[in-house]
């Protein structure tokens, strides 16, 4: 919000104004706020947004954007696991609407999975083994993140394209009711995201 | 410390049939774009973007599309434009609805990942991912059509996310 320096607002200069902005900019709250990001400038094993009871109170949804690339080499994919709160029991479902093309061929495919150790926040980005500079891109909601008598449940939408290409629509469930404080991310194959990667959590307000 | 994003920066009301919009002088300060597009067509067509006035052949995309009798998947490689929707809009009924994700636009060491999802009420649904294959930071979004034009009454806005 920008807002007018005292020296020109008139208070010291005696302007008259027919408002109480008084030459301010009328307040405009946002309702998606950016809470954090981290840009990776080294190869990382995993990316942790920690704290998340802090915006409880604020926020009901959240939403983490990507772009992802690991230091996978055998394969042009690689999936991106999320877990909640350091849970790495079998708590976590998977669900994914997948369209792909290799080579030539490809189709459209579902693919579902129960008792899991994480959700899969995308079953394909870019890796090593992709071309140069290509990263896969997630965007992907949280909902109702701090509720205590709801599982979680994520929707995203990832999407990558080099040798092989692919764009889901996928979801996930945390069978627990825990309000979340804490979202980890890792690549499943490879052992890093590659410097450049980027994470990025955004809060979207309750209403009053 | 929680940061206000998810900034408009243009809408685009059509006056007149076009064949392409442009947002042009695109400000840096950002990290994705989303630009957000209801418009109907004076025939039926294709919706495509093309970033930085760049018509070579480096647009990449894969897509699935259903229509409630069959879901399909098909990729296009090197192509002059990104397909961002082939789900054919016509000149009444519901306008064809499309979101595009442009990730990392300002970035210099990325080719580019765009995701997208459009609709029309009557038609199909549909998602792309594309890339285009360029490192540059992206000053410019065109939507364009594969023929025909975007109707009068077509809107398209830009919204910029600050990471």
């Amino acid at each position: 919000m920008a807002v007018t320096k005292l020296s020109t607002s008139g208070l010291i200069s005696f302007a008259r104004y027919n408002t109480l902005l008084a030459g301010n900019a009328p307040f405009d709250p946002s309702s998606y706020d950016l809470l954090a990001t981290e840009i990776l400038t080294s190869a990382q094993g995993s990316v942790t947004f920690a704290s998340l009871g802090d915006y409880a109170s604020d926020y009901q949804h959240l939403q983490i954007r990507a772009v992802v690339r690991t230091d996978r080499t055998s394969a042009s994919s690689d999936p991106v696991t999320l877990q909640f709160n350091g849970n790495t029991g079998t708590n976590y479902s998977r669900h994914g609407l997948v369209s792909y093309q290799f080579g030539g061929s490809g189709g459209v495919v579902s693919n579902a999975a129960s008792s899991q150790t994480s959700i899969l926040l995308s079953q394909a980005v870019n890796t090593n083994g992709a071309t140069a500079n290509s990263f896969g891109a997630i965007v992907g909601d949280i909902l109702d993140p701090f509720s205590s008598s709801k599982n979680t449940t994520v929707r995203a939408l990832p999407g990558m394209n080099a040798a092989f290409s692919a764009v889901e629509l996928r979801s996930g469930g945390f069978f627990n009711t825990a309000s979340i404080y804490e979202i980890k991310l890792e690549p499943l194959v490879g052992s890093n995201f590659v410097t450049g990667s980027r994470f990025s959590l955004y809060g979207l307000k309750a209403g009053a | 410390m929680p940061t206000p994003t998810y900034i408009p920066l243009q809408t685009i009301t059509l006056g007149s049939a076009a064949s392409s919009v442009t947002f042009a002088s695109i400000p840096q300060t950002y990290r994705d774009l989303i630009m957000v597009a209801s418009a109907l067509g004076s025939v039926t067509l294709e919706a495509r973007v093309r970033l930085n006035s760049d018509s070579g052949s480096n647009y990449h995309s894969v897509r699935m599309s259903g229509n409630g009798s069959s879901a399909t998947s098909a990729s296009l490689g090197s192509q002059t434009s990104g397909s961002i929707s082939t789900i054919a809009t016509a000149t009444t009924g519901g306008a064809l609805q499309i979101e595009l994700q442009v990730m990392d636009y300002s970035a210099t060491d990325k080719h580019k990942t765009m995701l997208a999802r459009s609709d029309q009420s009557a038609v199909a649904t549909e998602a792309v991912a594309l890339r285009w294959a360029s490192t540059a930071a992206v000053t410019t979004v065109q939507i364009l059509t594969s023929t025909g034009d975007f109707a009068i009454g077509a809107t398209f806005s830009l919204y910029a996310i600050e990471a």
